[in-house]
This record gives C-alpha cells, structure tokens and sequence, in this order.
C-alpha cells in the first residue's frame, strides 16, 4: 500500500476538500445536521442498510452494471454518527478523481470499508476528508465552533459539533482541528500507544519549526490525563472524562512556550481515547 | 494508472457529435477537463465517468474497456433492483419466451412517459 509523503498528504487533502465543497454547491444545505443520503439520492445512488456477510466490512460500494452503483451500509452500526461518516465516505470514493482505478482495477465491482475510520490508505483518508467535509461543513460550522470556544473550547465544542451535525465524537474531533481558530491538537491513542494525531493551522503556527509530531505507535507522555485513563479499560468503555489538566505544549510536542489544557475521554467499546489539547495562556 | 478508455472516449463523443464544451456542460466539469480526460492525463470521478456514459449513450463498461459492445456490460446486473431482477428471470427463460418478453419491453420503451 503507498504510502504519502508530507506534502501529498496535503495535496490529497486538498483534492477531498475540493470534491466535498463541489458535492456541497450540488446539495446547498441550509442547516445542520446534513443527512449524507440527501446527496446520494441527488447523484441517484440507492443506499441500502443490510447485512454484510465479510468480517469487520461496514460499507460496500458496488457497481451493479447497467451504469448503476449502489451503497451498502451494514446493519451492525449501531450509532447514527458512524452511519452518516460511513455513507459519506463512501460517496467521497464516488466523487474524488483517481478513485475509479482504487475501486475497480482488474475487473472488481465491489469497494469495502473496513471499521476503522483512520488508515493509512491515501484513497480511504481522502474519503475520509470528504466525508468529514460534507457532513460538518466550514460554511455552517465555522461560526459555530468560534461561538462554542468562547464558551467552553476543546472537548466542549467537540461534543457540541458531534450533537448538531449527528457525527461521532473521533470525527467530530478531527474536523475541529480543521475548524477552530484557537492552537489546538487531538490525538486518538489505543493501549498506551497514540493512533495518530491532528493539530489545528494556529497550533502548527505557534510550535513554529522543528517540533515533534506524536505519531502511530509512540508511547503516551508520562503522568498525564490520557496516560492514566489509559491504565484503566473500565473507565474508558464507561466513556468517563477525567478531570482536565494544565500542562506544557512540549509535554506532547517536545517544544512550544506557553501552556495547554489536556482533556480527555474513554470512547467506549472502542477501547480508544480521545486526548483534546488547547491553548491554556489564559 | 488510469484504467478508463481514453481513446474510447473520444471517439464516443465524436459520434454522438458534441464538442468537448457540450459534453463537459452535461456532465458538470469545466471544459478543459474532457481534454485531459482524452488525452489520459486525468481520470474521471465515478459520478463523471457515469455521466459521461449517460451524455454519450454507452455503458461504463464500454468506458473502461471491460466490454467491447459501446452499450454493453461485461458483467450481469446484481443486486436488489429492479433491472438485476428482470435480469435473473429472463437469463433463466427459453429464448421463445425472451423474444415475447422482448417484445413486451418494447411496447412498455415506447409507451414510456
């Protein structure tokens, strides 16, 4: 599987970015939540919620012939949020150029998604973005997330973003890094180990050059929020939230002045959590 | 890798005699676009690629070279719709009864609204 280098991580970025505000002139939703199925009825693609017989495959895209496609979401999601980004995801594969060859190279009809959203595919994160894109979209969550980081920023507007536009808290917060305007990071770790970590265009800014970017399998920082709840699979099944805590940029970052608050939360059956770090100058 | 007929394409559009700015009109892409798209430098999206075989009357397996019949398919319709339905029961029939069938379909094509 390739493999992107930093700044094609970037351009395919763009590419999913630019697919999911084209999807949204098409759509032109006035309100949130914005349901992903509005849209594929618009491109006449049926979506059907069934079971799907392959092991840990939430989403099928297939090409039935007689130029028609359909969608197939497995009957096994059980929240509304994992739903709604699987459906997205898959009409991200529909409508991103160069996907054709991804999902139907040697003769294949058939495109499955597996559970985790984060992949190191290329093709799966772009569709990825787009569905993050479509469903919590600049142009209505923008000025929302500035209103909510007045109030209570970070975890707060995280959970707020998931309530208004039906997503899950993990794609909530992926999207507010690309939203909010305050310095501010996610990282999503399982065990004691990170997955991957996002930080916002005002956090890269303020860690300016040479900082270390927390990547998939570094160990948790020492006596830390996140590394203690990570020492206990009950609380993090329970989804609690450990009390915040005041603490240095480097503690995550190895560098950058200033301090930052760590929140965090158990995400349930997924065993994973959610580490929400924002600047704490104040 | 680009696995979309690119000369194919082309020719389509020749034959259905739309310039390049007609077609990329109907299937919702600036013009510049269908050049790339025939000259192989780009891909089409799936939306593009089935606008495309709708703009041009041929089918997305004609596009991408798996069938050599510019409306064919090189596969058989599958799924719960309507089309894979009507497909699984006439592949079953005698050829007597596909011909009345047929003729069946072809009254309904001219009669629809």
């Amino acid at each position: 599987m390739p493999r992107l280098d930093r700044l094609e991580t970037i351009w395919a970025r763009r590419e999913a970015k630019a697919a999911a505000r084209l999807a949204l002139e098409e759509l032109n939703p006035k309100n949130l939540p914005i349901n992903p199925r509005d849209l594929a009825a618009l491109w006449k693609i049926p979506v059907h919620i069934k079971p799907i017989p392959e092991h840990g495959v939430i989403g099928c895209l297939d090409y039935l012939g007689g130029n028609q496609f359909e969608i197939i979401i497995s009957d096994a999601i059980d929240n509304v949020g994992l739903l709604n980004f699987t459906i997205g995801h898959e009409l991200g594969h529909c409508c991103i150029e160069g996907h054709v060859e991804h999902l139907f190279a040697n003769g294949q009809n058939r495109h499955t998604t597996g559970v985790e959203i984060n992949t190191v595919d290329p093709r799966e994160m772009q569709a990825n973005q787009f569905s993050g894109d479509l469903i919590m979209p600049a142009s209505l969550c923008k000025s929302l997330i500035l209103n909510w980081d007045a109030d209570d920023a970070g975890l707060g507007s995280i959970k707020r973003l998931s309530g208004s536009c039906q997503t899950s808290l993990n794609a909530s917060a992926n999207q507010y890094t690309t939203l909010t305007d305050l310095p501010a990071a996610i990282i999503i770790s399982s065990g004691s180990q990170v997955e991957y970590c996002l930080i916002s265009a005002e956090l890269r800014d303020h860690l300016g050059r040479g900082y270390f970017h927390p990547t998939r399998g570094q160990p948790l920082p020492g006596y830390l929020p996140s590394t203690n709840l990570a020492r206990n699979a009950g609380a993090i099944e329970r989804a609690e939230e450990p009390e915040s805590q005041d603490i240095a940029w480097k503690e995550w970052f190895g560098t950058g002045h200033g301090r930052a608050l760590e929140q965090c939360k158990g995400l349930g059956r997924t065993g994973k959590i959610l580490t929400v770090l924002t600047a704490n100058d104040s | 890798m680009n696995i979309v007929d690119h000369e194919r394409l082309r020719k389509a559009r020749e034959i259905s005699r739309l310039s390049q700015s007609e077609l990329a009109e109907r299937v919702k892409v600036q013009p510049p676009v269908i050049s790339h798209f025939e000259n192989g430098k780009r891909s089409p999206s799936v939306i593009t690629l089935r606008r495309l075989a709708d703009a041009l009357d041929v089918s997305v397996d004609y596009l991408l070279g798996r069938s050599d019949d510019p409306k064919g398919g090189a596969t058989d319709p599958v799924g719960d719709t309507p089309l894979a339905r009507v497909y699984r029961k006439m592949k079953g029939w005698d050829i007597e009864t596909q011909e009345k069938a047929d003729h069946l379909l072809g009254y309904l094509d001219k009669n629809k609204p």
